[in-house]
């Protein structure tokens, strides 16, 4: 492949050729991305802050938090690696790495979007972490940023570079907790899935109130590899996720579950690619919305399955219920389907609350508010049924019920 | 008990109930029955507090109090319990986790504790008995995927764990099969003392051979039009309701 130099000034050239995406570019229809590209920002990390919020501590995982430098700190990766069999390095100092060097920008390409152009030509630093064949971790991984308050607003590119080996099994959280001044955290992250490989991938990220998060990440799958990808996204003043996943390798599948639980005059908006490449895949996706305020969500999802992908199974769903007049949703889930043997469905419902059930459950003897709390409650907590870490679970769970108990105070 | 008077109810400025006047007193079980469209689910509905419907006219006293003026969930909390036609499924939220709400709401309105996860348990599996559904009920969400006979014996098993005063059972008999309309009216029956008070609205007088009613009424257009015994409805069940029908149109105008 070509140096990180030369792929950063290939990426710049294109960012310089092409510049930022508009409201008449169709994927960026529904995203103003004016506050966040209108904007000087100081590159790089946050100091580390000891008044660290704990929201988002996982009990029993590997911690590695990038905002504070630790990801920084070659005796805890030797020590991980040396506990889990596992291999995580800086990516800045990997470049000769023969992993990076086939895979690096291949699974996601500059070239896909100006974000990812971006981080391509300036990515401060990444990592690179690699499961090696028929290692099954317990643990969860878990990377943390966390963007602290700071005198002027910081953009962070960072990326990841995941590799599973054949076999191998392991849990991948990524979470991006923004309390910052205008921050703007841009990661791209490329994962590989070898034969028979499972991965369990989170991205959890609490927006904080005027900050900007924008993932782009690729899943390439081989042979009968699994993916279970949640996302769930909550506050923050732009959230935007774009997903790719390539079900190349016969037999593999993944289950896309998201949740996002929008407020204020937040816009969180997740953008997914499912291409069925191999025959005999199965994908499932389900994005779930819940939208107050004059907060604003977009769903745009597309699968396709290519001529070659027979006995395909797709089903693709996005449920949104708003709870206020002024909350605004977009859904648009596409299928192409380019082979005859298929079983597909996909499907989009957009409501309020059902007025019939927080009777029934009035008329039980629980309080009008209490019975939208569990309505609510309960529709989101679908969403997290296939969690097998309970861990994972429980944190997602209180963060449904911190939501829930704000829009509650907010009146809204 | 309840006390109602001249009970006049619209609903998107058409006139449902058009006078009902009924009195139900301690330990009574009575019986309505009607044409479809009468208004019987209507009358249910408004003594219960769904929104939507304007009371144009009318009173009605519970336990010495103004029904009319409280909250659904004050009513419920007050002993009052719909057994609905038509139980609505409740995706997401786990019939266990709705039913210790609803248990503790009440308890907490009446001033007794709450009760904690184990103590509930032990209550609920000697309740579920009485009714027939076996434990994986309570795990489900709320009347989802439910056959229609089994979101009957989950209202019934609301009510015997919230232990109502006066119990509106909407058509609870109707989609049963033989066995579960027994083993319902046992549970009701069961339940039965001298201190609870049933109205309870149906169409057929099956569930009747099993239960004692005190006084059988016939509601035609938003009026009961006739009272009696447990013999008018087995007139009922061989003349239909054409009968009653010619009788109150002769009857002058309310
Ligand atoms: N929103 C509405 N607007 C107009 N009419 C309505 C509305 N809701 C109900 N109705 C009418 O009110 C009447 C009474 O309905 P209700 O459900 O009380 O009948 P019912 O006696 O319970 O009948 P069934 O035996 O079929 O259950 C019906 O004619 C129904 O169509
Ligand atoms: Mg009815």
């Amino acid at each position: 492949m070509t140096s990180f130099n030369a792929s950063r000034q290939q990426a710049r050239e294109f960012l310089l050729d092409n510049g930022f995406p508009t409201n008449k570019d169709e994927a960026w229809r529904f995203t103003n991305i004016q506050p966040i590209i209108n904007q000087e920002y100081d590159y790089g990390f946050h100091p580390p802050s000891n008044s660290s919020n704990k929201n988002l501590l996982l009990s029993d995982a590997y911690q590695i938090n990038i905002h504070s430098g630790e990801y920084n700190n070659p005796d805890q990766f030797s020590e991980f690696s040396l506990t889990s069999g596992c291999t995580i390095e800086r990516l800045v100092s990997s470049e000769n790495n023969s992993t990076v060097k086939a895979l690096f920008s291949t699974i996601v390409p500059a070239h896909q979007d100006a974000f990812t152009a971006l981080n391509t030509a300036l990515f401060q630093d990444g990592l690179i972490f690699i499961v090696p064949d028929n290692i099954r971790l317990d643990k969860p991984v878990h990377f943390h940023l966390e963007n602290e308050i700071a005198n002027h607003p910081t953009n962070l590119n960072f990326r990841f570079l995941i590799i599973l080996g054949k076999n191998s099994k392991c849990t991948i959280v990524l979470s991006n907790e923004g309390v910052g001044e205008s921050s703007f955290s841009n990661f791209v992250t490329e994962i590989k899935l070898s034969d028979n490989s499972q991965l369990d991938y989170h991205v959890i990220q609490f927006g904080g109130e005027n900050d900007h998060q924008i993932t782009n990440t690729g899943i390439s799958l081989e042979d009968n590899a699994r993916v279970h990808a949640q996302y769930f996204s909550t506050g923050g003043k732009t959230i935007r996720n774009d997903l790719t996943v390539n079900l190349s390798g016969q037999g593999a599948e993944c289950d896309i579950r998201g949740l996002i639980l929008g407020k204020n005059n937040g816009l969180i908006d997740n953008h997914s690619l499912i291409n069925h490449i191999a025959p005999n895949c199965t994908s499932n996706e389900i994005f779930k919305g819940v939208l107050t305020d004059t907060s604003h969500g977009v769903f745009d999802g597309l699968v396709t399955v290519f001529p070659n992908a027979q006995l395909t199974s797709a089903n693709q769903k996005n449920q949104t219920l708003l709870l206020s007049k002024d909350a605004t949703t977009n859904s648009n889930p596409r299928l192409q389907i380019n082979a005859d043997n298929v079983k597909c469905s996909h499907g989009s419902t957009t409501g309020e609350l059902d007025m019939d059930a927080v009777f029934y459950l009035q008329s039980r003897g629980i309080s009008e508010e209490m019975a939208k709390f569990m309505l609510i409650q309960g529709f989101a907590l679908e969403i997290l049924d296939s969690i097998s870490n309970e861990s994972v679970k429980n944190i997602l769970q209180q963060a449904i019920e911190k939501y829930l108990i704000d829009i509650k105070r907010t009146g809204s | 008990m309840i006390i109602i008077n001249n009970l006049h109810a619209k609903i998107d400025g058409k006139s449902i109930l058009n006078g009902i006047n009924l009195t139900v007193k301690p330990g009574e079980l009575h019986v309505i029955m009607g044409p479809n469209g009468a208004g019987k689910s209507t009358f249910a509905n408004v003594l219960s507090g769904k929104p939507g419907y304007e009371i144009t006219e009318g009173s009605v006293q519970y336990l010495g109090k103004d029904l009319l003026a409280m909250s659904p969930e004050v009513r419920a909390c007050e002993g009052l319990f719909l057994s609905f036609q038509y139980p609505i499924a409740i995706p997401g939220v786990n019939n266990m986790y709705f039913l210790k709400a609803a248990m503790n709401a009440i308890r907490k309105y009446r001033g007794d504790s709450e009760l904690d996860a184990m103590d509930f348990l032990k209550v609920i599996r000697e309740k579920l008995k009485e009714v027939n559904l076996d434990d994986s009920f309570i795990k489900r969400p709320v009347n989802e995927g439910f056959s229609g006979g089994e979101k009957k014996r989950n209202e019934i098993l609301q009510m015997i764990v919230l232990q109502p005063t006066l119990s509106i059972l909407d058509e609870t008999d109707s989609g049963l099969d033989i066995d579960a309309l027994r083993t319902v009216a046992e549970g009701i029956n069961n339940f039965r003392n001298s201190d609870r008070s049933f109205i309870l609205i149906t169409h057929y007088q099956r569930m009747l051979d099993y239960l004692e009613p005190d006084f059988i009424h016939i509601l035609l257009d938003g009026k009961i039009v006739k009272s009696g015994d447990k013999s008018l409805a087995l007139d009922l069940e061989e003349r239909g309701y054409s009968w009653v029908k010619d009788q109150s149109s002769q009857l002058p105008k309310a």
